[in-house]
């Protein structure tokens, strides 16, 4: 079933995110990051942060429970079974620390069609809560062989074999 | 510590890392990132649905070749903007090996191009962005964007949209064949 475009410029509510200390030094192992300003209260002190800072992709995590509405929007119609990640990126205004309280909104950036397929973008904004900005996360689902029959465009690849 | 931004040149290789993925990682990472996707940890689901065996994370991948940018800069609060393409799956055995190079120096602002590929040198991580803000400023918040460095950056990476370089990227319509997808699914679609 093709994407809702009538979505786009749709917001989600926004979840409340609390960064834990340990749940950053978690994140931090498991991609394997071990400078100590990702684990140790003391290092990240020393190096000007408030706290244990979290690594820099860590933010999906955030934008995870963030999205999790719009995944599950009936209306927007994104087939799970049919998505792979296409892109990710991270802007960031400031790192995010343990201590941290965040707020986390998603909304439908863009849904276009590529070839017999639909991207869709994802835009997560992450501020405080007194609303200052933290980072922004963008990303790029691809949703296989969605595309409305009509809007279809041949894909180069495809048209060259 | 925070690198020197007077020690950087443009063309300079940053130094790469490299990491045999092994399945626990994916554990570890589903867990630490909430993303329980089964074609990360169970063979069976992810063959039911046309792979060879679990694949990792899309986020682990990016978040392993994001290393070759900290440890370059040094400090996590130089980042300021991190953009990666998913464009081939890695499986538990493979060896992911990220790299990077400066593209572009401008006063404290740094940017890089980076990627990580497998042993075959197949692209796992392309087209991977990064901009540094190596000022003593950098961690405080927003800082104007030089449009040099902007400019730099585009040239380095190509528009977005560039139909041609993204093939890998876009699966087959046969499914998820080798070295057509990349991946990372839902956190909370388990049974998709």
């Amino acid at each position: 079933m093709p994407l809702n475009q009538s979505l786009v410029g749709k917001e989600y509510p926004p979840v409340v995110y609390e960064v834990g200390r340990e749940k950053l030094r978690e994140f931090a192992a498991a991609v394997g990051e071990t400078d100590p300003v990702f684990h140790d209260e003391e290092a990240a002190r020393a190096a000007g942060h408030a706290d244990i800072v979290a690594a820099p992709t860590f933010p999906v995590v955030v934008s995870l429970q963030a999205t999790a509405a719009l995944h599950g929007d009936p209306e927007l119609g994104l087939d799970y079974s049919r998505v792979v990640h296409g892109e990710q990126e991270f802007s960031y205004a400031r790192p995010i620390v343990a201590g941290d309280r965040l707020l986390a909104s998603s909304r439908v950036a863009a849904a276009e069609v590529k070839g017999r397929h639909e991207l869709l973008t994802i835009e997560t904004r992450v501020t405080t809560e007194g609303g200052d900005p933290v980072c922004t996360v963008r990303n790029v689902l691809l949703s296989r062989g969605t595309a409305p029959e009509r809007d279809r465009q041949p894909q180069p690849r495809e048209a060259a074999t | 510590m925070r690198l020197d931004p007077q020690k950087v040149q443009p063309g300079q290789a940053l130094p790469e890392v490299s990491h045999t993925i092994d399945r626990i990682d994916l554990i570890r990472y589903a867990g630490a990132s909430g993303d329980f996707n089964p074609i990360h940890w169970n063979d069976e689901v992810a063959k039911a649905v046309g792979l060879p065996g679990v694949i990792a994370h899309g986020m682990f991948s990016m978040g392993t070749a994001t290393r070759v940018i900290t440890a370059f800069a040094g400090d996590p609060g130089a980042i300021k903007r991190l953009r990666v393409r998913f464009s081939a799956m890695i499986q538990p055995g493979q060896t992911l090996t990220a790299k990077g190079e400066v593209t572009g120096v401008d006063g404290d602002r740094v940017t890089i191009r980076f990627w990580a590929e497998d042993e075959h040198g197949e692209k796992v991580v392309a087209k991977g962005e990064a901009e540094l803000d190596l000022g003593p400023g950098g961690s405080g918040g927003a800082v104007p964007r030089p449009e040099a460095v902007r400019a730099m950056t585009m040239a380095a990476a190509g528009p977005p949209d560039e139909s041609g370089d993204s093939g890998g990227a876009v699966p087959r319509p046969e499914g998820l064949q080798a070295g057509s997808t990349a991946t990372a699914g839902p956190p909370d679609e388990s049974g998709a």
